[in-house]
């Protein structure tokens, strides 16, 4: 494993980072919710990156990533089971 | 008083060896880590907690057995439905349940001892002080928690119940949950990577296979608990509004507690119903019906129970939708458990059924589950509950299926197991005779209520002329019976410490535990030198039972503990108590830091059995992950409260007003960049580069410490905008709350990264040898992760 | 139907003998059939499985003097059973939650609309420790709430403090009140009678005393 691939994973990192920064500042006209889609959309991309990489979901047995997509599949059903409630 | 009889008892007939007096029964039981040992310390605890949680249900049953009593005033009243509920639901059946799960566990998958001994005497010592602390609540101004175990807001805000019970009941709660996580960890990774070589995962014994799933529950569902508590916490001490508010509120509660409580009832009964399995499969003399569609069913139940929990929100306005949803998963629920029924009464077919005592304990448990169950359909309907909803028709359901389904089966286990722990042969007439007694008792007191439906729950007292009086005071007669009765089974278990000596396998079972001779723990006196291991522990052919030596006694645990829930009850007592209570803690995580970076407590590697999936994965790297499988529904839980909260909030800042994006997005950054720096220290090491990971890892101290800078500027001009007196608001008070946890969290990430540090510049790293560093990685960046939630959350969208 | 109803000490009257309801009441009446057939359903499963059970427990007992059984190997997978029992299941609990969707539509759905003109339109307040109730014609003096038989009735259900549970058994109507929110429910009663009010969630000390009455004239 040589050094490229964190720093590139950094950069990109960092390039969606500035990217949502100049969304939310509304230096790229867009209409607010496409902005908001789109700052989601990066927002999760990065944490995959970070997950893959950083955290070597990559390369880890299917154990370990079941372990991981399970646990992300209970944090998102209690948040739409929440959310789901709301209105009539 | 037991542990020092059964002390002399096993001194005088030689069970001890070579025990060293200088040990002492106290420092052992004290500082044991032994898997054993913590399990009968788990058994003896829960009976305690039993005893005063079943006192309090004495109390009820005795207000109510006559319209218009007045044996106990409203107040009282409320405290002992509440605590009872709490008590027998936390800290005596799961606590009983994870008793067996210590002590058998490792015994029926040919290990050692558990994953991390050290680990697992914490939880218990975490279980014990959160138990004393709930119980302390008696004592304090304003009494016990009142508000019903559920803790429904807005009855537990600082306005509708003042006084510090609630806030003392909730810390015992977050140290009990904590208790809870750790001990669950250690279990799966036991179950996961200690298995001998044969026991694969469909060959698993019934009580693991069962305790495994019920692991995974546990994983899931007690981050739910915690971070409504912390929520409730802050809304007690630090004037936020999550549950007060109408935005968040009552609702808000309802999901984030019940997302916990459904699987929670699961848990209780699951590690029963294993029990039961492995009892009726003995006692027929056959094999296990239907195992692998049984193994399936249980997994089935544990996704679901997350998706069922609804049912207790029907009445709440809502939607339409997700009720009917709700009704549907809640239905479909019974299926699995419709083929858990056909498995246990399959496998007496064409057996040699004999009905002992553990046997008929197990018999009874399902008979009683299946009216438990059946009743649950009706509550499982959306038309139904709308008369059913907090009546007495739903306190029979559920102590149907918890007294009767699960504190039987657990009942059946004690009998079957304490051959096993003792040595010795219980009374069988006495067990059958508690057997008649409680089931009758049982019955007597629930089925009534399952005629008073239009009684509701939690009421003081009645009026004659509801006609409820007849069938309360069945009830109670049936209390007067089924209560005294279960001091038959102290009884029994006292006299089984003389009773006759029994065989190696008085059942004739071919599970494992059995094979191996009966089994006091052997403690380890003070010459013994460090075999017990935080980090791995145990010798291979663990099926012999010098093997099962007690792992070495640490005093760690106990200090670490004590010094955690005292903390927490510093959040009823004061800022003096968090921080006496926080210097002990500190003093129990130094020492054993300490212990660590000198080496005690290491192990030679075990022999590899099975370990399926996770063969390439070193233990603590799995405990690891795990750990974090936890904390990613904890704060999925935290922001998913906060999305509510926003979506339900009429008048929220938009993006800039409250928070500047700029220093966020400098925040962000500096994030990014100590992922990248911790990884690229990992790095390092893995070519055997010490220097290089001292580096990397200041750099990423460093930065961490940067970032906590800012998050502190922006803490500081938050709070100092707040006018005194008047109420935070939500769009303030959720982000310090969330950035609070977050921020703990990298705290907790600096501080492992001091000690990192010390331990690489004192040599303690190589190319070989990285795991902690490693796993810290994964905790960094998990962290991270959050924080890239965090930020578009709070500051963009 | 009216039925003549025996009344109680406290004022209300027995709304059901032996298990039969005595008043007519839409919700009440479809309730009632929604629970007897959930209550055949079970007793027949109970029945069954209980059944079975001690059967089995009973048939296949240990003959005194038999030696100590053998476990034997695991066997094939019963496939068919189990597909057997899971399908059974899940057509009993179809045809239940059909029968339940049936039956919330009876409650949701007054049978002029939510927005009927005609209907009595009720506030509920719930408080520690009573229930209060408004509307434009008075109907109610705080604990009472007097309405005419036959007339439909809307209740919007809140709560001022903390979290009640507002309740009329006989007429199996019931909704949580819950600060911040409003919920709706309907009623309407063929007869007439006095019957209780209770409140159903745990709110405080009084929460066994938080009783009113449904005066129907």
């Amino acid at each position: 494993m040589n050094n490229t691939t964190p720093i590139a994973v950094w950069s990109y990192l960092v390039v969606a980072t500035l990217f949502e920064w100049a969304l939310a500042k509304n230096f790229l006209s867009s209409t607010t919710i496409y902005t908001n889609i789109v700052i989601a959309a990066l927002a999760a991309s990065q944490i995959l990156t970070v997950a893959l990489v950083f955290l070597r979901l990559k390369y880890e047995p299917r154990g370990i990533v079941g372990i991981a997509a399970a646990s992300l599949f209970f944090a998102v059903l209690a948040v739409v089971l929440a959310l789901g409630s709301i209105g009539h | 008083m037991w542990g020092r009889a059964r002390f002399h008892e096993s001194k005088a007939r030689g069970h001890l060896g070579g025990w060293s007096l200088n040990t002492g029964w106290l420092k052992r039981w004290l500082f044991t880590t032994n898997h054993k040992e913590v399990g009968i310390l788990y058994l003896v605890t829960s009976f305690y907690f039993a005893f005063l949680a079943g006192i309090l249900a004495f109390l009820m049953r005795t207000q109510l057995a006559f319209p218009s009593e007045t044996f106990l005033q409203p107040p009282q009243y409320n405290e002992a439905v509440t605590m009872h509920g709490l008590i027998m639901v936390l800290w005596f059946l799961s606590p009983l349940g994870i008793a067996f799960a210590n002590y058998f566990v490792p015994l029926q998958i040919g290990a050692a001892d558990v994953a991390f001994a050290r680990l697992n005497a914490t939880s218990y010592w975490m279980y014990v002080f959160s138990g004393i602390t709930a119980f302390a609540s008696f004592f304090v101004p304003g009494g016990s928690p009142a508000s019903g175990w559920t803790n429904y807001s807005p009855l537990t805000s600082l306005q509708f119940s003042p006084g510090s019970g609630e806030t003392l009941g909730a810390a015992a709660l977050i140290v009990l949950a904590a208790s809870n996580t750790v001990g669950t960890v250690n279990i799966l990774v036991t179950i996961l990577w200690h298995r001998a070589r044969g026991v694969s995962f469909v060959k698993l014994p019934m009580f693991t296979m069962f305790t495994f799933w019920t692991m995974l529950q546990f994983l899931w569902a007690f981050p739910s608990l915690i971070a409504g508590l912390i929520m409730l916490e802050a809304d007690r001490l630090l004037g936020t509004s999550f549950f007060t508010s109408s935005a968040g509120g009552s609702i808000l509660w309802d999901h984030v507690w019940w997302f916990f409580g459904h699987p929670e009832v699961y848990i209780v009964l699951l590690p029963a119903f294993g029990i039961v399995a492995g009892i009726i499969a003995t006692f027929s003399g056959r094999p296990v019906y239907a195992r692998k569609p049984l193994f399936a069913a249980v997994g089935i139940v544990v996704l679901l129970s997350y998706m069922v929990y609804g049912h207790h929100m029907f009445l709440t306005g809502i939607s339409l939708t997700e009720r009917e949803v709700f009704t549907i998963n809640t239905e479909m629920i019974s299926i699995p458990f419709g083929v858990l029924m056909l498995s246990f009464i399959g496998t007496m077919y064409k057996g040699a059924v004999k009905l002992t005592t553990p046997m008929l304990f197990a018999l009874g448990s399902v008979v009683i589950f299946v009216i438990g169950g059946l009743s649950g359909v009706f509550n499982s309907s959306l038309a139904l509950d709308i008369a059913l909803r907090g009546t007495y028709f739903v306190v029979a359901h559920f102590h149907y299926v918890m007294v009767g389904a699960s504190e039987f089966g657990l009942f059946a286990g004690i009998y079957y197991w304490l051959p096993k722990m003792t040595g010795r042969m219980y009374n069988e007439t006495l067990g059958k005779t508690h057997f008649i007694l409680s089931f009758v008792g049982f019955n007597l007191i629930f089925f009534p209520m399952f005629f008073l439906e239009d009684m509701p729950r939690r009421i003081v007292t009645y009026l004659a002329s509801t006609g409820w009086g007849p069938a309360n005071f069945v009830a109670t007669v049936g209390a007067f019976i089924f209560i005294p009765s279960q001091l038959l089974l102290v009884y029994n278990m006292g006299m089984t410490l003389r009773g006759p000596r029994a065989p190696m396998n008085p059942w004739n079972s071919t599970d494992r535990e059995w094979v191996s001779g009966p089994s006091m723990p052997h403690p380890v006196g003070a010459s013994s030198h460090g075999i017990g291991n935080g980090l791995g522990n145990g010798v291979s052919h663990a099926t012999s039972e010098s093997a099962h030596e007690a792992s070495p006694l640490s005093t760690r645990p106990i200090i670490l503990c004590l010094g955690f829930a005292v903390s927490m009850a510093g959040l009823a007592f004061g800022l003096p108590v968090i921080i006496i209570g926080l210097v002990i803690l500190a003093g129990g995580v130094f020492g054993w830091a300490w212990d660590d970076y000198r080496g005690r407590f290491r192990l030679p590697e075990e022999e590899e059995g099975e370990r399926w999936p996770f063969s390439k994965v070193p233990k603590d790297k799995l405990a690891m992950w795990t750990f974090l499988g936890s904390e990613a529904v904890l704060f999925g839980v935290l922001l998913g409260s906060y999305a509510f909260i926003r979506v339900n909030f009429p008048y929220w800042p938009t993006p800039g007003v409250l928070h500047d994006i700029n220093f966020g997005t400098i925040d962000t950054l500096i994030v990014i960049t100590s992922s990248l720096t911790a990884y690229l220290g990992l790095q390092s090491i893995k070519t055997g580069n010490r220097r290089g990971l001292i580096g990397w890892l200041g750099a990423t101290l460093l930065l961490g410490i940067i970032s906590l800078g800012v998050k502190g500027t922006e803490w500081y001009g938050l709070i100092t905008n707040l006018v005194p007196g008047s109420p935070i608001g939500l769009p303030v008070s959720s982000y310090l709350v969330m950035t609070g946890i977050h921020g703990a969290h990298v705290l907790a990430g600096l501080l492992i990264m001091i000690y990192l540090m010390i331990r690489a510049a004192t040599g303690g790293f190589s190319a070989e040898h990285y795991g902690s560093v490693e796993n810290f990685n994964l905790y960094w960046s998990f962290v991270n992760c959050v924080w890239l939630v965090v930020f578009p959350l709070f500051y963009l969208l | 139907m009216s039925t003549k109803l025996k009344s109680r000490s406290d004022g209300t009257d027995v709304s059901s003998e032996a298990g039969l309801l005595a008043i007519s009441a839409p919700t009440a009446d479809t309730w009632q059939s929604l629970y007897n057939l959930y209550w055949v359903l079970a007793v027949a499963a109970g029945t069954i499985t209980i059944g079975a059970l001690v059967f089995f427990a009973t048939k296949f007992r240990a003959r005194p003097g038999s030696g100590p059984a053998q476990h034997g190997e695991d066997g094939k997978i019963p496939i068919r059973t189990v597909l057997i029992i899971v399908i059974v299941m899940a057509s009993v609990l179809a045809g239940a939650g059909y029968a339940s969707f049936h039956a919330i539509g009876v409650y949701n759905n007054p049978p002029n609309g939510w927005n009927d003109p005609n209907a009595l339109h009720v506030n509920v307040t719930g408080q520690r420790f009573s229930w209060s109730f408004n509307c434009t014609s008075g109907c109610g003096v705080p604990a009472i709430l007097t309405v005419p038989h036959n007339k439909i009735v809307i209740l919007n259900i809140t709560s001022i403090d903390v979290f009640h549970s507002f309740g009329i058994p006989d007429l199996r109507v019931k909704a949580d009140a819950i600060p911040g929110k409003y919920n709706l429910i309907w009623f309407q009663v063929s007869t007439t009678g006095t019957f209780p009010i209770l409140c159903y969630e745990l709110c405080g000390a009084g929460h066994a005393f938080m009783r009113a009455k449904l005066v129907v004239t």
